[in-house]
């Protein structure tokens, strides 16, 4: 059984290391990384110290707070982490594990449920991020044995729902081939997106919905306890180990079951898509207009729509932007400074859509390399690309803020647009800068996400600050002036002016 | 070059009609390639052995050879996509190695087998090669039309790339690669997954950008092929050129009536067939 896995792991990491153009024309330097990227127990290995350097921090806060309510609450925060990446990579990862055809060859084999396999790759790239959470439950463990263990089982599970509703969501939204795009096409794919955001938003729905009942029934809340059932708030009954069993039995079971009618369906999907077909009929090209920046980024939000899986990693700052709009909505106050950090959180969130757009090209980067294409041009498209999503999350959030702040709400319409594009940008000159022309893709791994978040970050701050220096409106033009300035920057290097 | 299409197709009663003719009437100036001493190493295995060749204007190159012998590696040096490791190559007259940009503009690639996004309809692809590529909107629209009815794809033009058959793809493929009206054609067994008459018509349009001056280089392990289209081929082995000519030159230098013979002799296998045969017959 793990044959097989380390097989595909090894094929995955070759194809992976193949397009990597940092040693694309230098054999020695190929051989070297395809050593290391080949090599399971080191990749992990090496992954996971560098995620245990950043779950060490998180740790201390909790060693040093006494309060179990304290506790509680940051590990419900870090709980949210296993559980993202669970759904974010069999989502994302799994999209692109097919479509470099990793299990062509399975398919002929006599396999029952051959999709288990994919989970048991996945979880190889699973088990790296979960290490962010493992230092802070090891103080918990220490502080409080059997608490901390039930900590770490709900961190387990979480990786499991997020792993089978990633499958869930590969399954209905990224296994289907529908053989021509038909007029209401753009009308299916918004009810998909629309869809997927309320899977995303399921547990926060589940969440709301307890406080209301809390709220107007005591005797509900007394037979619900007082903590939430939702995963990751569940995480908060580890004090009460006999409920917290209990719940996780529960949830298991549920769970369990989900993935077991779900893996199924995955298989037989992988070996027949679901072909959604109508009449043909003849027709005639119709040439479109726009040069190559408009070919790439249309050909990338094509892809990203019509593989909604994908887009996945382009809604992960919708999950942190939900809890706060939903707020603002609910108390009937959303002020153009929530406004404008909501604004800030998702720009920043949206770097983790990197990953997702530079895994668009898969084995057809050989197609692109046929095309008269400078490097410049592509990380630009990329970039383009990337902040799309966001972009539009962000407009949307302004005509919130227009609802409840009326024009002023205009103050902030740059942001929409050149906040997700500068942390593009910097994705793309982090992944792009290297020295030879040809345009290549490198590995990218959570490592690499975490360092982006970090210099994401820094460039963030330093937009911020005018804002929390001079005030909101007084800062507006600095923080656009400075933010301007460093989208010129970063165009500059991406070798675009050239 | 006053060449009427129409008069090339007519005789193949294949029942296509055309629109448009105009397309294939533009005068291309002739591009032309140089290959000396080439040398690809992939690490410490050399696919390519320090070959050379030369293909004029308005000529069909075949590089004849058996599998694995650096056929498709030297098609993608001459097509921008692989550096060479040492050796001189020019396409056009652009050093692959310093300018592989200029030389993707002039030379349309059509890979062994093709890679192409499957998420994208043929149209879209067209579209999007055309806006990378800057092809103007109404010759864009003009090749494409034309291309489509040559190769009888009209009715996948909406129809996403992943569901079609390998040799729609491989017709798909085959367009992308022309639309932009590449001076210097590299097509790298591009005929496998065509049809007979769909073969049959790729064939005449090459010798119809023969006429207009074109240079193509074209690999094939199907010899009849070769025999068929091909000026001059060069017969590689084990990343060398052991022989090349006019395919009756090299017949009359191999002492042999047909073309398979004389590669089989040339690639010193003739012997090493019959044995192998015999062992099998005698297994069985
Ligand atoms: N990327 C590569 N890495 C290592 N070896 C390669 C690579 N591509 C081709 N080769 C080797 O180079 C030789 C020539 O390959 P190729 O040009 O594909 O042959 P052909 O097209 O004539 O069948 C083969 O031995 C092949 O194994
Ligand atoms: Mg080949």
């Amino acid at each position: 059984m793990f044959e097989i896995v380390k097989i595909l792991y090894r094929e995955l990491h070759y194809q992976i290391v193949k397009r990597n153009p940092l040693v694309a024309n230098n054999e020695r330097r190929f051989r070297k990384q395809l050593k290391t990227s080949l090599n399971m127990k080191r990749s992990v290995g090496m992954q996971s110290i560098a995620f245990l350097a950043f779950g060490a921090m998180s740790a201390m806060g909790i060693a040093i707070s006494p309060e179990k309510y304290v506790i509680t609450s940051l590990l419900a925060s870090l709980a949210l982490i296993p559980f993202i990446f669970g759904i974010y990579v069999t989502a994302v990862q799994s999209s692109y594990v097919l479509s470099l055809g990793l299990f062509e060859p399975l398919k002929v084999l006599p396999l029952r449920v051959g999709a288990l396999y994919l989970s048991e790759l996945l979880s190889i790239d699973l088990i790296p991020s979960f290490s962010i959470v493992l230092p802070s439950i090891l103080v918990v463990i220490v502080k409080y044995p059997i608490s901390g263990i039930l900590a770490l089982l709900w961190m387990i599970l979480g990786v499991f729902i997020g792993h089978t509703l990633g499958l869930l969501i590969l399954t209905f939204f990224g296994l289907k081939v529908s053989q021509r795009k038909g007029r209401g096409h753009s009308l299916k794919n918004l009810f998909k997106i629309f869809a997927l955001m309320l899977y995303m938003g399921v547990f926060y729905v589940m969440t709301y919905a307890q406080n209301y009942i809390r709220a107007h029934s005591e005797y509900l809340a007394s037979f619900m306890g007082r903590y939430s059932l939702a995963y990751p708030f569940t995480i908060a009954s580890i004090f009460e180990p006999f409920k917290s069993f209990l719940l996780l039995a529960v949830y298991s079971v549920i769970f369990g079951s989900i993935y077991v009618v779900v893996i199924r369906r995955t298989w037989s999907k992988i070996i027949e898509p679901e072909v959604i077909s109508s009449a043909q009929k003849f027709s005639k090209f119709r040439p479109s207009k726009g040069g190559s920046l408009f070919a790439l980024v249309s050909k990338d939000l094509r892809i990203i729509f019509r593989k909604t899986a994908m887009l996945t990693g382009f809604l992960v700052p919708l999950y942190f932007a939900l809890p706060q709009l939903i707020m603002g909505i609910q108390s009937g106050n959303f002020a153009l400074s929530d406004a404008t950090a909501l604004f800030f959180t998702v720009g920043f969130m949206s770097t983790a859509g990197a990953d997702a757009i530079l895994k668009v090209e898969g084995k057809t980067l050989d197609f692109l390399r046929t095309l008269p294409l400078k490097k410049g041009t592509y990380a630009l498209s990329k970039a383009l690309s990337m902040s799309t999503v966001p972009s539009i999350i962000l407009l949307l959030v302004l005509g919130v803020t227009y609802y409840f702040n009326g024009i002023k709400a205009v103050y902030l319409l740059p942001y929409a647009l050149m906040l997700p594009l500068t942390s593009s940008l910097i994705v793309m000159l982090y992944f792009f800068h290297y020295k030879a022309e040809e345009i290549g893709i490198s590995e990218v791994n959570f490592g690499h996400i975490i360092v982006l978040f970090i210099i994401v970050g820094v460039a963030y701050a330093l937009l911020g600050a005018p804002l929390v220096l001079l005030g909101l409106l007084k800062g507006l033009p600095l923080s656009y002036g400075i933010d301007a300035i460093l989208i010129a920057v970063l165009l500059y290097a991406l070798g675009v002016s050239r | 070059m006053g060449f009427n299409f129409v008069s090339t197709f007519e005789h193949l009663n294949v029942g296509v009609t055309f629109i448009k003719l105009s397309v294939l009437h533009i005068p291309t100036v002739g591009g032309m390639i140089e290959v000396e001493g080439l040398v690809k190493k992939f690490g410490s295995k050399v696919a390519v052995n320090g070959i050379s060749f030369t293909v004029h204007d308005g000529e069909i190159y075949g590089l004849l050879g058996p599998n694995g012998s650096g056929k498709s590696t030297t098609m993608k040096i001459l097509s921008g996509i692989l550096r060479p490791t040492r050796g001189r190559v020019l396409v056009g007259g652009i050093n692959v190695a310093k300018d592989p940009i200029r030389v993707k503009e002039i030379v349309g690639y059509v890979p062994e087998t093709p890679v192409l996004y499957e998420s994208l309809t043929p149209s879209e692809l067209f579209n999007f090669v055309g806006g990378i590529r800057g092809i103007p909107k109404d010759k864009l629209e003009d090749r494409v039309n034309y291309f489509v009815r040559a190769f009888e794809i009209e009715e996948y033009l909406e129809q996403f790339i992943g569901t079609l058959s390998f040799g729609t793809q491989q017709k798909v493929s085959l367009i992308t690669a022309l639309l932009h009206d590449p001076k210097i054609l590299v097509m790298d067994e591009s005929m496998n997954g065509l049809d007979p008459k769909s073969a049959r018509i790729l064939r005449e349009l090459l010798i119809e950008f023969k006429r207009q001056g074109k240079s193509i280089v074209f690999s094939t392990h199907v010899l009849p092929l070769a025999e068929m289209i091909c000026d001059r081929v060069g017969v590689i082995y084990q990343g060398n050129i052991i022989a090349e000519g006019t395919i009756e030159e090299l017949k009359s230098k191999a002492h042999e009536e047909n073309l398979e013979d004389v590669f089989l002799k040339l690639t010193e296998s003739k012997d090493e067939v019959y044995n192998i045969v015999q062992a099998l017959k005698e297994a069985l």
